[in-house]
């Protein structure tokens, strides 16, 4: 627990050390590009700098940082959308769950993709499939189905564990493919 | 923290969902380093997100090289403090008047000077520049904030020089060496750092003045300055430089296209020699190693928007080089890689 008066340039590096990492990959999982994600995280501690004098006592540190970086990289995904509509590229238009980065990966592989869904439980199988492909936000889902949300989140998790499962021996292989593709 | 599989599963998922509020993510993160069994179950689960998703994963960043980064941007300013705070008051004044003698001395056998080249540094109660005319920083780095408010750090071994009346008449201020300038700009009340015979007038600014050797660079990171020399002046914007060869009184802007400050350099396991290769020829600039051991060194590192300077100086932090500055040529010397 600190006081953003007692921030310093060395509690800055420390704070920024400690928790980068688990912020840019926070921020990741919602706009969904690294690039992106580790400019809004730098952004924040450049603010964070910018604003301590006018800040008050903060009771705790990372619950600051966690709640800014959620609602900073919100407003990134926002820009990226404004950007793409801007520049006409349907393509890049991205929904608060949507993933343009996402590719198809074809032939074998895909097949075993498709297997491993196919045996998953009914509901959980619909749930994954409105999440993935439909790109429904958790509580779309919900609606859609008239189930809870947090109904949703149990049959998501129980999905990528019965995935994980299915696609054990391929998972090194796809990851491959999806980074070969990506043309790293 | 013992937790249930399906509790952790749906946490994950939401997670990977970019759904998750921070509680959650925070509540993740605490449950991820609990153990390596944990943190492993995670890593397994997010691979499968991505092959199901068919994007590529979040890759541990370069921390380090993300914290030059945001350090370039994190200036701490300078603390001032009321003298008669200062634990050392009663040594300053004593101090001050000594100096105030020296300075009195000379004022009163040649009254023409304002300035006062060869003056003793005052090394009292340096933040707060009201009435010193001299600022020398011996050891350090210092910072200081003059009486107009404007931000001044003066690099190791250099001294400032200010007007006996500045910021009364006019703010002018003889540099010698190098300093980093946060100007508050005032048409009514012109900000003109003299450097030999270069005069750096401010347009409203942050800029740098470097010294090495016979060449100052001068570089600006926001706003404007005019330099002047001999009648001759070049304005510089932000993303400009310019260097003036003191045994020549040449001035010559640095050439820098317009879409400088977008670019961005990715180098990937480059060798230090290609990477002065391409910095090299993006900025115009001969650049030259003179040491064959430090041209195989290995360069990890993304910039995106920076100067030259600023380049230089990251790159220092990852290879040991000097640099010297000879004329329109660029030398780095070193002994090999960290």
């Amino acid at each position: 627990m600190i006081s953003t008066t007692e921030i310093d340039s060395q509690t800055l590096e420390s704070l920024f050390h400690k928790y980068y990492d688990g912020l840019c990959r926070y921020s990741f999982t919602i706009v969904k590009e690294q690039a992106e994600a580790e400019d809004v995280i730098q952004g924040l501690f450049i603010k964070l700098w910018e604003k301590r004098k006018d800040l008050d006592v903060l009771n705790n540190t990372k619950a600051y940082l966690y709640r800014s970086a959620h609602n900073e990289s919100l407003n990134a995904m926002k820009r990226i959308n404004r950007r793409a509509m801007g520049s006409g590229d349907k393509e890049l238009q991205l929904s608060e769950t949507n993933d343009a980065s996402a590719i198809m990966i074809g032939g074998e592989l895909q097949l075993q993709i498709d297997n491993a869904l196919e045996m998953l439980p009914e509901k959980c199988q619909e749930v994954f499939r409105l999440s993935r492909f439909e790109q429904l936000s958790y509580k779309e889902i919900a609606a859609h189905l008239s189930i809870s949300v947090k109904t949703v989140e149990n049959h998501m998790g129980k999905a990528l564990r019965l995935m994980r499962e299915g696609l054990e021996d391929y998972l090194p292989l796809i990851l491959i493919t999806i980074l070969v593709s990506k043309g790293w | 923290m013992v937790r249930k599989r399906e509790e952790i599963e749906g946490l994950i998922a939401l997670f990977l969902s970019g759904e998750s509020s921070p509680d959650q993510a925070m509540d993740l993160e605490i449950w991820r380093s609990e153990s390596e069994e944990n943190q492993a179950l995670f890593d397994s689960y997010e691979k499968t997100f991505n092959a199901t998703h068919g994007r590529i994963g979040f890759v541990s960043p370069d921390i380090d090289a993300a914290w030059r980064k945001v350090k370039a941007s994190v200036k701490e300013e300078p603390k001032v403090v009321p003298l008669y705070k200062n634990r050392n008051f009663y040594m300053s004044v004593a101090a001050l008047a000594v100096v105030a003698f020296v300075v009195g001395s000379i004022w009163n056998f040649n009254p023409e000077y304002e300035l006062l080249p060869n003056a003793t540094a005052p090394r009292v109660n340096i933040d707060t520049v009201e009435t010193e005319q001299i600022i020398y920083a011996a050891n350090n780095v210092e910072s200081l904030t003059l009486s107009d408010q404007s931000i001044v750090e003066l690099k190791k071994g250099s001294r400032l020089i200010l007007s006996k009346d500045f910021n009364k008449n006019g703010r002018y201020a003889e540099l010698e060496g190098s300093g980093s300038f946060t100007v508050v700009h005032d048409a009514t009340n012109p900000f003109v750092i003299t450097v030999e015979d270069l005069e750096v007038f401010d347009l409203g600014t942050v800029f740098d003045i470097e010294t090495k050797g016979d060449t100052v660079s001068v570089v600006v990171s926001e706003g404007e300055v005019e330099l002047r020399l001999n009648g001759k002046t070049i304005a510089l914007a932000k993303g400009d430089s310019a260097y003036y060869v003191i045994s020549e009184k040449l001035i010559e802007r640095y050439k820098t296209p317009k879409d400088r400050l977008d670019k961005i350099f990715v180098f990937d396991g480059t060798s230090l020699s290609q990477v002065m290769q391409q910095i090299g020829e993006f900025f115009e600039r001969d650049i030259v190693i003179k040491d064959d051991v430090i041209k195989g060194c290995k360069v990890n590192i993304e910039f995106k928007d920076e100067t030259l300077p600023m380049i230089f100086d990251i790159l220092q932090t990852i290879v040991e080089f000097e640099i010297v500055y000879n004329n329109e040529i660029i030398e780095l010397y070193g002994d090999g890689c960290k």
